[in-house]
């Protein structure tokens, strides 16, 4: 029997080589995963997307209806007529169309005003708080989403129960034992993990060469379920991604998803959100890249009904601060809205239309922990008890249904 | 390890060398040579760069994109020329300190886009490599590169940006938990009207804000000389930096007794790097420190080129090998610059950098690939001779065991049981030096040296 690429290959090609896909092809959804996904209870997945360097939280969920959001903002505020209205109070950045509609569709809820107290200022001193889950005074060499995966292991073979699609591994999916692996291109590190030499799983008696060792064995063991995920999704015709890094380390993630790999846990990033200056274009492009990204990525998902399994959840370390800095941009500040997609959320906004009034040194006041939001993922979603991840005490937040 | 080897990886940037003198002598040597210093004849001055910005703005979009094109290939040129300076330098620990200097007060060439100002500030740490970290400071601050990368040409008076002010006290000097955030937007107000000018940069006078302003204690209209002279009188000033060499020289998990030695030491020799580098390497047995850090991505490829014997950097490769590891230079990935230890590698990385080694011994493959790679850069020579590996051996080697002991010695930093073993399956006991299928064996041994853990680490 032919496969599904050499189907396409020979019903697809014409007599002048022209290749065209037939109609009714076009047709049907353009995932096949409806072919697998009769497989009853799947586990849920949690897909984090971290944006890199402070994003303006209140330039891209706008609080257009209030007149101190144009009298503060001066010419960095949107223009009421192009904002994307989510509600009587709140609407979307021109750039977010994409979160928009996804909101539109019941799937997309808005935390507001996430942050934590004494909030710090500095890019790697908040982004290791919310990578690490500690607060202000705490200094802890484990991300939130390693220990969940230290909580929930049981087999510390299980390699690919997180997966970090990105140029570089994060301090969010470190745990004590090692059960992520970091990688950019599946496909590259499946052709290149061929020419490696075996590596014993031994101990030895420098930290370092175990690291390695560690590396290593995680990569050979991951890269047969890797192989396995991207051939059973070699002949599937996705969605089309856009043209951006996020929506390539999207796009792969869906992939694998869809080929079954046993990852409960993908991270990625995307960064250039500190906007110092000039800040009008930059964030334009920044947020209109991750409206694309994220909405192919949910439209892929949607269309190969996994949105409900999957959760998909944005932050950045911090918002930024209220009043513009005068370079046409804005320095950094303090709380901003975290996004919450797919994973049968309500689709609602929880929290409060942010308070340009009683500021905290200027910036937006907290009204939420982002512990909070972690707990409630890891209690509804991940099924883990959040205190076996050191998240104790934080209220769980009425985000799903 | 040969203890040369171990010190040469520290110093350098991996490549051998064993020389009649002792180690420390050699090291003092290179310490004391006056910094050479060169301009690459591609690189623009600053007077050609003001002149093409200011014709830019009458220029439609496509030509200014092509104006920037034009530029970046000065950078990617720029690139080339540094990395073969660290391969070729008479004086590594030049060459290491600078990209030691560019890694602690970063700036990217990704925002600042101008090929010029970068190698400026490149030939200022190189100038500085054993200078002074105060006064290196305080010309940094008037680097146009920075003053470009960290928003500072659009600080000014009465509407601060914070974006230098704040990575002055957090990232170069004092740290987290040692100011406060007035000390921030102080410190912006006083940086404020700081902007580019051809050579370095200069207060520009209608952005200036001359009301007074209260730092670290220091009270006046201040400015940025005053700034640094308020840091650079807290208590805290050289911790971070001693850490930071520390780590770079020495391990990447220095204890904290040593770091707060040698931060005294460097305060009390007024902050000059020389002396403390030398105290470090006259005090500190290195060799007990062989295996504490994770090679980063430039040792990683500048010593297996050295290993197999490249007379030159397949150019085009190497940057797109440094790029997919996370350490393209010119372009670190944020202020913080690179984190080094356990961050240079990942899953991915691992098998990549395998990867690598498995394409430099492919020997064919690799002088069609170099070929490939270089066939557009003009400062490289057509000569494929440069790049087909070779590993020699010295006539001491007799043996299977020879050889492996030889080599390993040079590449390896501790061969355990298993690793041994290996070796000995691939020369086996009957190994002839003389025979004509011994410079395969010997490549395989190598191959499989290069693509261990162990190599992994220096």
């Amino acid at each position: 029997m032919k496969n599904r690429r050499e189907f396409i290959k020979v019903t697809g090609t014409t007599i002048g080589g022209l290749v065209m896909i037939p109609q009714f092809l076009k047709a049907v959804p353009l995932s096949r995963y409806e072919l697998y996904s009769g497989k009853e209870n799947l586990e849920n997945i949690l897909v984090v997307i971290q944006l890199s360097g402070g994003n303006d939280g209140l330039n891209t969920f706008i609080p257009y209806a209030d007149e101190a959001y144009y009298a503060i903002r001066g010419s960095l505020a949107i223009p009421k007529d192009q904002i994307l209205k989510a509600d009587s109070n709140m609407g979307w950045h021109p750039a977010m169309q994409g979160f928009s509609e996804i909101m539109q569709d019941g799937n997309l809820s808005v935390i507001q005003n996430v942050g934590y107290p004494n909030p710090d200022r500095s890019h790697f001193r908040s982004m290791e708080i919310w990578q690490t889950a500690s607060g202000i005074d705490e200094y802890w060499n484990t991300g939130w989403l390693g220990r969940y995966l230290d909580a929930s292991c049981k087999n510390k073979t299980d390699v690919l129960k997180g997966l970090n699609i990105d140029s570089v591994d994060s301090l969010a999916m470190q745990g004590n034992e090692l059960h992520g692996i970091a990688l950019q291109n599946p496909d590259l590190f499946e052709r290149q993990i061929k020419g490696m030499n075996p590596i014993p799983n031994v101990v030895s008696e420098n930290p370092n060469l175990d690291y390695v060792r560690k590396l290593a064995v995680s990569a050979f063991e991951g890269s047969d379920q890797i192989k396995v995920a991207i051939e059973k999704t070699a002949s599937y015709k996705t969605l089309v991604y856009p043209e951006s890094q996020l929506a390539k380390n999207l796009s792969w993630i869906s992939r694998l998803i869809k080929g079954d790999l046993e990852s409960k846990v993908y991270y990625t990033s995307f960064g250039g959100f500190d906007t110092h200056a000039n800040q009008l274009n930059t964030h334009y492009t920044k947020l209109e890249q991750v409206s694309l990204a994220v909405k192919a990525f949910y439209d892929d998902l949607k269309s190969s009904g996994l949105n409900n399994r999957v959760t998909v959840m944005i932050f950045s370390e911090f918002g930024r601060r209220v009043t513009p800095n005068g370079s046409n941009g804005t320095d950094h500040g303090k709380a901003a809205p975290m996004f919450i997609i797919g994973g049968n959320n309500t689709g609602k906004i929880i929290g409060n239309t942010p308070d340009l009034i009683n500021l905290n040194q200027g910036d937006l006041q907290f009204e939420y922990d982002f512990r909070s939001v972690y707990s409630t993922v890891i209690k509804q979603k991940l099924n883990t008890d959040p205190t076996l991840v050191q998240l104790s005490d934080f209220k769980i937040l009425p985000i799903f249904n | 390890m040969d203890a040369w080897q171990i010190y040469m990886l520290r110093i350098g940037f991996g490549r051998s060398l064993k020389n009649k003198q002792s180690i420390q002598s050699y090291i003092n040597d290179l310490l004391n040579n006056p910094v050479k210093t060169d301009k690459p004849d591609f690189i623009l001055s600053h007077e050609e760069v003001f002149d093409i910005l200011q014709k830019r703005k009458g220029l439609t979009k496509e030509e200014k994109m092509a104006s920037q094109q034009e530029d970046r290939k000065r950078l990617r040129k720029l690139q080339a020329w540094w990395i073969n300076r660290m391969y070729t330098a008479e004086n590594p620990l030049q060459e290491k300190m600078t990209l030691f200097w560019h890694n602690h007060f970063v700036s990217s060439y990704l925002k600042v886009n101008i090929s010029s100002y970068m190698f400026t500030q490149n030939n200022l740490f190189r100038k500085y490599a054993f200078g002074n970290f105060k006064e290196l400071t305080r010309e940094i601050l008037y680097d146009n590169a920075m003053l470009i990368y960290l928003d500072n040409k659009q600080n000014k008076a009465g509407s601060p940006n914070e974006n230098l002010s704040r990575e002055l006290l957090e990232l170069f000097t004092l740290g987290i938990g040692n100011y406060s955030e007035t000390d921030v937007k102080e410190g912006a107000r006083a940086l404020a009207g700081l902007s580019e000018h051809i050579g370095k940069g200069q207060y520009v006078p209608r952005k200036e804000d001359n009301n007074t302003k209260i730092y670290l204690g220091m009270k006046g209209n201040l400015k940025v000389d005053d700034l640094v002279d308020a840091i650079f009188n807290h208590p805290k000033v050289s911790d971070r930096i001693t850490e930071k060499l520390l780590r770079y020289f020495i391990s990447d998990t220095p204890d904290q007794s040593m770091i707060d030695t040698y931060s005294k030491y460097l305060k009390e020799h007024n902050f000059e790097i020389k002396p403390l580098l030398k105290k470090i390497f006259s005090d500190i047995d290195i060799k007990k420190y062989n295996g504490s850090k994770i090679k980063d991505p430039l040792i990683f490829s500048l010593q297996s080129f050295d290993t197999v014997e490249f007379k030159k950097i397949p150019v085009r490769k190497t940057l797109a090998f440094l790029k997919n590891q996370g350490m393209d230079v010119f372009m670190p990935p944020n202020v913080k610059g690179w984190d080094g230890g356990h961050a240079w590698l990942d899953s991915g990385k691992l098998i990549a950098r395998n990867a690598a080694i498995n394409q430099l011994f492919n020997s064919q493959a690799s002088q069609k690939q170099a070929k490939m790679m270089n066939q557009n850069d003009d400062d490289i020579p057509d000569d494929m001779n440069d790049f087909v590996p070779h590993v020699s051996w010295s006539n001491k080697c007799k043996t299977n065991l020879d050889i492996i002991e030889e080599l390993s010695d040079k590449l390896i930093f501790e061969v355990d049981n298993a690793m041994e073993k290996d070796m000995e399956d691939i020369v086996k006991y009957d190994f002839d030096p003389a025979s004509p299928a011994a410079r395969d064996t010997v490549n395989q041994l190598v191959r499989y040296m290069l693509k261990s853990p162990q190599y992994q680490i220096l």
